[in-house]
């Protein structure tokens, strides 16, 4: 008897079949919001260098059924914006200088990368499956991988010793390189993401989407800082910090249909 | 009134184009040349240098150059210039086809000082010229030194050179550095 019952709920009923039926692609619009659940770094001035932790995105995802209706494939691209970070401007009391035991004067600072609020382009492609515990409703779990871009930020700064005439360029660089005087500002985060939406059908073509999502990168980020003596050019010193995986966890709200 | 529309549009066009003298801009197109120098002492030790006539650390010694310019003809610009392309002819640009030296009128060190073959020695490797943007008021150009000398009263020559002469010469006020 409670076998039947089992199988009673989890089989989808007539119209919850149509959507995987017949296999085919079928497509979903979400609105998304992430909230990290780190920051970039404890270090106070790495992690003031980069964007807030939190992600808003507007999200395109197409469905395959693979298995039909119980496992497909799917694809999706994104454009998130993250807020601006906490440092907008070089903040010279924050950040490492030449020696520590030395107080230094601002000559001349320039900066290239994100300082306002950021848009970042994701893309993911994984796999999905399909339960149905209850009439008209179906509850999909995902996992896959993907990709998001994120902006190398620069500080250069000419800073000048007290008490002496000595000078130094120094370069800070939020990224994860360094970069070149031929490569863009651009690079890339790597991550998993699983899932798990809940979709309501409206009517056989018309569904609601209501998901939580976990996003772990499976590469870091770095600050770097280079001090280089401005009249010879030598470096007096280099450091390099590296920052924590990010993970985020998500809301989402959002329509399918096909 | 629209016989008078183009005429007075007219009228307004070359009153426009025939402004006076006090249009061509705040920066006058013929160069000025240099005629000669002065030197002062600063302290480079805080945000900003500054020149000063009492002691100054070792380690943050500027000499200061001031130019002395003019725009009158002379001799030396028998012929007409060639045509002035926008940031050629700037006043920062004066001194760009001279040499700098520096000597010590002095003893610097130890190791470096008055020999019977040579009296004032070359020390100019031990300065370097530094960025205009952040000089005293009236100062044109700066150069820092760079190797710490022994302490005491000093006195430097600034030597401007071109062509392989020496141009202008200009002795530095007694400095005591510390």
């Amino acid at each position: 008897m409670s076998v039947i019952v089992v199988l009673a709920v989890v089989q989808p009923s007539a119209a919850q079949k149509y959507l995987g039926a017949n296999g085919g692609w079928w497509a979903d619009v979400q609105v998304l919001q992430n909230f990290g659940i780190n920051n970039w770094s404890e270090v106070d001035y790495v992690n003031a260098g980069f964007p807030r932790t939190s992600l808003t995105e507007l999200r395109a995802v197409l469905n395959y059924y693979l298995i039909s209706p119980s496992v497909g494939a799917f694809v999706d691209m994104g454009l998130g914006i993250m807020p601006a970070p906490r440092m907008k401007s070089f903040d010279a009391g924050l950040m490492p200088m030449p020696y520590a035991d030395k107080e230094y004067f601002v000559r001349r600072t320039s900066h290239s990368g994100v300082k306002r609020s950021s848009a970042h382009f994701r893309m993911s492609a994984g796999f999905f499956g399909e339960i149905y515990p209850v009439q008209r409703i179906a509850v999909m779990p995902y996992a896959g991988v993907g990709l998001m871009t994120v902006t190398r930020r620069t500080f250069d700064v000419r800073l000048k010793e007290n008490g002496s005439n000595m000078e130094y360029d120094t370069k800070y660089i939020w990224g994860r390189s360094k970069g070149d005087e031929f490569s863009g500002n651009g690079e890339m985060l790597y991550y998993f993401t699983g899932r798990l939406n809940f979709r309501y059908e409206l009517d056989p073509r018309t569904n609601l989407l209501i998901g939580l999502e976990y996003t772990h990168s499976w590469n870091s980020t770095y600050f770097y800082a280079d001090h280089r003596n401005a009249y010879n050019g030598n470096l007096v010193r280099s450091s390099k910090v590296k920052c924590k995986k990010m993970n985020m966890l998500g809301v989402s709200v959002g329509v399918s249909f096909r | 009134m629209k016989k008078l529309i183009f005429p007075l549009l007219a009228a307004l066009l070359m009153a426009g184009c025939g402004s006076g003298d006090d249009d061509w801009g705040g920066e006058t197109l013929i160069p000025v040349t240099l005629k000669g120098i002065e030197a002062v002492n600063i302290d480079n030790a805080g945000a900003f240098p500054e020149i000063s006539e009492g002691p100054i650390g070792k380690g943050s010694y500027m000499i200061g150059i001031k130019w002395e310019v003019d725009n009158l003809p002379n001799d030396d610009d028998a012929f007409v210039g060639g045509p002035i392309r926008e940031g050629e002819h700037t006043y920062s640009s004066s001194a760009n086809g001279y040499s700098k030296r520096v000597r010590s009128l002095t003893r610097f060190n130890e190791d470096v000082g008055p020999t019977e073959d040579v009296l004032y020695p070359n020390i100019s490797t031990y300065f370097m010229e530094v960025d205009c943007a952040f000089l005293p008021e009236g100062v044109d150009e700066g150069l820092v030194l760079l190797v710490a000398p022994d302490a005491g009263e000093h006195r430097f020559r600034v030597e401007y050179w071109r062509n392989g002469a020496r141009a202008f010469y200009c002795d530095t006020p007694a400095v005591t550095l510390q």
